[in-house]
C-alpha cells in the first residue's frame, strides 16, 4: 500500500542539487532533486543500464546518465535522448513543515 | 544559402584570377610585391587548429583551437622581412610551395565593395632534397576593393585539416 | 650487442651518434628511461573541474588523465580490458564515464569498471567486474604540473626535480604559480626525441646563428644575438645541471625576449613590479633569474622556455621520429592582456607556424636521418663547451657553469641518460650517494 515516507529535509538537498537516498522498505534507490526550492523525486536506477543517475549531471529540468549520456526529465521522467527509451519513474513529493516526503509502496518488514 | 548574395559573373571571373595571382605570387616567392599589392593594412590573417572533442560536450570549458597564426600587417611584414634574410637558411636553398586552390564561392561583403571568399586549398610543398608535404585547409577570405580598383585581402581565416601536423610546420604563405 | 658504457663519455664530453638511430638503443630507452621516468600529463589549468579530462602521451603509452569527483587526479592507460581498444578517442572532455566503442563496455572516471552489456545474459556470472578497471596509473604534480610514473619504486615527483626545484620555483611559485594555455598543437618531426630536448636543456649556442633572420626582424632582447654580432657578456648567463639530468641555461633580465613594441613594454613592466616580491619570497639571487630567459628540460623529454613562454613534450614514436606537443605558458596572476600578448608571442615563435620553431626542424632532422649511413653513425658528438668551468652551486645545490654560452647543461643530461641506462631499476640508482653525480661529472 502507498504511503508518505521522508527523504530527506528541507535544505538537505541545496537549488541546482540532487542527491541518493535510501528509504528503508522502499525498493527504489530514489534521486531528490531541488529545482530552483522545487523538489522532485525519481528512480535513481537509470532503465538503460544499471547506473546511478545521480552520478551524472543535473543540468535544468533534465539529468543525464553518467554511463551511456542519455537523459530524463525530472518532472515527467519522460527520456529525452539516446539512448533511453523507457521512461524513469517518479514520485510525488509532499513538504510537510521541514521533511520532504514522496508517495510510494512500501515493503512489510 | 547562408543569407549570402552571390555576386555577377565577371565579379566572380575577377576573383578566381586574382586569386591564381596571388598564389603566384607566393610560389614565385614574390612576398614583397605581395604584401604591398595585395595586403590590406587592416589584415588580420589566421589559421586555426581544432582540438578532437566529443560532439555533444559543452561542458569543457577550456576553448578548443589554437591560433597557429593570428598575424596583422605589423607580424605579417616581419614574416616577409624574415623571408628576405640573407640569413634564414630555412629558405636557401629554395623552397616551391604550390597552392591548388578550389571549390570558389564569391558573395556580397557586409560593406559595399567587400567580398566574401571561400575556397579549398590544396597545398603541395617541396623544399630539400627528400621533403615534399601536403597540406589540405579552408580559407574564409574578405577581400575589399581599394580606390584605385584593386582588391585588398582584409581578412583570411585558415581551418587547417590535420589534427596531427605531418608537414611538420606551416611557416609559407597559406 | 650495444656497449651501453661506451655511448657517453662523462669524462670528455662526448656521445655516440648511434643513441639517435639505434632501435636497440630505442627499446632500452623506452624501457629504462620512459618506464622510470616523471613524463609529463597534464596541467591544473586543463582540467579545472571534476570529470574534466585531457589525454597524453607517456612514452608510446596512450594515458589518460582524469579529475575526480573529489578534486583529486588520476591516470590510466587509455584502453578497455576486454579487447584492448581506446576507452575515448578526443583529446579533453567533461565526463562521467569512459565508453569503450568496440561492445560498448563502460568505466567511471574512478578507472571501475561500471557496465559491461548483456553481462547476465551473456557472460552469466563468469565475468569479475571488480578486477577489471583500467589499468591505474602513478601520477603526481608539482605546482599544478602533472606528471605520471609507471615505476611503483620510483621517487616522488618533488624527490625526482630535486635541486632542480629551486630554479622551476622562480617562475611556477614566485608570483602565484604558472599555468599552461592549451589546446596544444600536435607536429611531427624525423627527429629522435633527444635532438630537441638536448637543445632546450642547454643551447644557447644556435641562437644567434640558427635563429638569425627571425631574430633580426622580431626585436626584443635576444634579438642583439642576431647572426653573432655580439659575444654574450661576462656575467650574462650560466648553464645548470641537476642530478637526473633536468637542466636550464639562464639568460639574465633577457625576458620577455622576444616582444617589442608597447606589449613587450606590458610585459617589461610586470616583470618590474614583480622582482622585489620574488625577492622578498625567494631571495636576491633568484629574484635576478626572474624576468630572464629559461631554456630548460625536465628529463627526458619536457622542454620549456620561459621569457618565449613554450612548453614542449616531445613523444618518441620510434628512434627517428617524434610528436611534438606544445602548449604556451604563462604566470596566472598576469593581467589578461599580458598573457593574450605572450602567448601570442610563443605562438609566433615557436607554435607551428614558429617564425623559430620551423628553423630547428631542418638541424633536428638532418642530426637524425643522416645517421642512416654506417660511417656516419659511427662518429661520435662533442658537448665540451665550457669544460672545466663547472662549479657546484652550494646555494641550489646543483653544477652552474659561469657562462651565458656552454654545454654544461647537455654534459649533465647525458650522464643522467647513461646513468639510466646503465642501472637496473629505481633502487640501483638511488643507492649510490646524491653527490656521487658531482664528482662523477666534474671529475674529481
Amino acid at each position: 500500500m502507498n504511503k508518505l515516507v521522508k527523504v530527506c529535509k528541507l535544505g538537505d538537498v541545496a537549488p541546482g542539487e540532487m542527491k541518493p537516498v535510501d528509504v528503508a522498505g522502499v525498493k527504489d534507490p530514489i534521486a531528490v532533486f531541488n529545482l530552483d526550492g522545487t523538489h522532485y523525486a525519481t528512480s535513481n536506477i537509470c532503465t538503460h543500464n544499471i547506473a546511478m543517475m545521480t552520478d551524472g549531471y543535473f543540468e535544468g529540468d533534465v539529468v543525464e546518465c553518467p554511463l551511456h549520456g542519455g537523459s530524463f526529465s525530472i518532472k515527467t521522467g519522460e527520456p529525452l535522448s539516446f539512448p533511453c527509451e523507457i521512461p524513469l519513474r517518479t514520485y510525488p513529493v509532499i513538504v510537510d513543515g521541514e521533511d520532504v516526503l514522496i508517495e510510494t509502496e512500501v515493503e512489510q518488514s | 544559402m547562408d543569407g549570402l548574395k552571390a555576386v555577377a559573373h565577371d565579379i566572380y571571373h575577377e576573383v578566381e584570377q586574382m586569386l591564381y595571382q596571388e598564389s603566384r605570387l607566393i610560389c614565385e616567392e614574390r612576398l614583397r610585391e605581395w604584401i604591398d599589392t595585395m595586403i590590406d593594412k587592416d589584415i588580420l590573417y589566421q589559421a586555426v587548429v581544432r582540438q578532437l572533442r566529443v560532439r555533444k560536450d559543452k561542458r569543457y570549458t577550456n576553448k578548443d583551437y589554437v591560433n597557429i597564426l593570428n598575424e596583422n600587417f605589423h607580424y605579417l611584414e616581419m614574416r616577409v622581412r624574415q623571408s628576405e634574410s640573407p640569413m634564414q637558411w630555412t629558405a636557401d636553398p629554395r623552397e616551391v610551395v604550390r597552392h591548388f586552390l578550389s571549390n570558389l564561392e564569391v558573395y556580397e561583403g557586409e560593406k559595399p565593395g567587400e567580398y566574401r571568399v571561400f575556397a579549398n586549398c590544396y597545398v603541395v610543398r617541396n623544399r630539400r632534397i627528400y621533403e615534399e608535404m601536403t597540406y589540405s585547409y579552408s580559407r574564409k577570405d574578405v577581400w575589399r576593393r581599394d580606390a584605385q580598383g584593386q582588391f585588398k585581402l582584409l581578412r583570411r581565416v585558415c581551418e587547417v585539416d590535420e589534427r596531427f601536423m605531418r608537414g611538420k610546420n606551416l611557416n609559407f604563405m597559406m | 650487442m650495444v656497449d651501453v658504457a661506451s655511448l657517453v663519455d662523462v669524462k670528455s664530453g662526448t656521445q655516440a651518434k648511434s643513441i639517435f638511430w639505434d632501435e636497440q638503443i630505442y627499446e632500452l630507452e623506452l624501457e629504462r628511461i620512459f618506464d622510470r621516468c616523471w613524463l609529463f600529463i597534464t596541467h591544473d589549468s586543463l582540467i579545472p573541474n571534476p570529470g574534466d579530462f585531457t589525454t597524453a602521451i607517456m612514452g608510446e603509452d596512450e594515458v589518460v588523465v582524469v579529475r575526480q569527483m573529489d578534486g583529486k587526479v588520476k591516470a590510466f592507460l587509455n584502453y578497455c580490458q576486454h579487447r584492448g581498444t581506446r576507452v575515448t578517442s578526443v583529446e579533453a572532455g567533461n565526463t562521467r564515464s569512459f565508453t569503450c566503442t568496440y561492445h560498448g563496455w563502460s568505466y567511471g572516471i574512478d578507472g571501475s569498471l561500471q557496465a559491461v552489456p548483456f553481462e547476465n545474459e551473456f557472460y552469466k556470472g563468469v565475468l569479475d567486474k571488480s578486477t577489471h578497471g583500467l589499468t591505474e596509473v602513478r601520477c603526481e604534480s608539482y605546482m599544478g604540473f602533472w606528471y605520471g610514473n609507471f615505476d611503483k619504486s620510483a621517487p616522488s615527483l618533488y624527490d625526482y626535480l630535486g635541486d632542480y626545484r629551486y630554479f622551476l620555483d622562480v617562475w611556477m611559485d614566485s608570483t602565484g604559480g604558472a599555468e599552461l594555455i592549451g589546446p596544444p598543437t600536435r607536429t611531427l618531426l624525423n627527429c629522435n626525441w633527444k635532438t630537441p630536448a638536448e637543445n632546450f636543456v642547454g643551447d644557447a649556442y644556435h641562437v644567434g646563428w640558427t635563429h638569425a633572420a627571425s631574430l633580426s626582424v622580431l626585436g626584443g632582447e635576444l634579438s642583439a644575438l642576431s647572426g653573432n654580432k655580439m659575444v654574450p657578456p661576462d656575467g650574462a648567463g650560466v648553464q645548470i645541471t641537476t642530478r637526473f639530468g633536468h637542466g636550464l641555461g639562464i639568460l639574465t633580465n633577457a625576458g620577455p625576449a622576444l616582444l617589442s613594441g608597447p606589449v613587450g613594454e606590458m610585459a617589461r613592466k610586470w616583470y618590474a613590479e614583480n622582482r622585489p616580491k620574488v625577492a622578498e619570497k625567494l631571495g636576491k639571487t633568484r629574484a635576478g633569474y626572474y624576468g630572464s630567459h629559461f631554456n630548460s628540460n625536465v628529463f627526458p623529454n619536457n622542454s620549456y622556455l620561459w621569457g618565449t613562454n613554450t612548453f614542449k613534450v616531445w613523444a618518441p614514436r620510434g628512434p627517428r621520429s617524434i610528436e611534438v606537443f606544445t602548449w604556451g605558458i604563462v604566470e596566472k596572476n598576469m593581467p589578461d592582456e599580458v598573457k593574450e600578448a605572450v602567448y601570442d608571442m610563443a605562438t609566433r615563435t615557436f607554435g607551428t607556424a614558429g617564425m623559430l620553431e620551423g628553423d630547428d626542424a631542418d638541424n633536428m632532422e638532418s642530426m637524425t636521418q643522416l645517421n642512416r649511413g654506417r660511417q656516419i653513425r659511427k662518429g661520435r658528438l662533442n658537448s665540451q663547451m665550457g669544460m672545466g668551468g663547472d662549479k657546484v652551486d652550494e646555494e641550489s645545490g646543483a653544477v652552474i657553469g659561469q657562462s651565458a654560452v656552454g654545454e654544461t647543461s647537455y654534459r649533465g643530461y647525458y650522464r643522467a641518460y647513461r646513468e639510466f641506462l646503465m642501472a637496473e631499476s629505481w633502487d640501483d640508482l638511488l643507492k649510490t650517494d646524491p653527490d656521487a653525480w658531482k664528482r662523477e661529472f666534474l671529475g674529481k
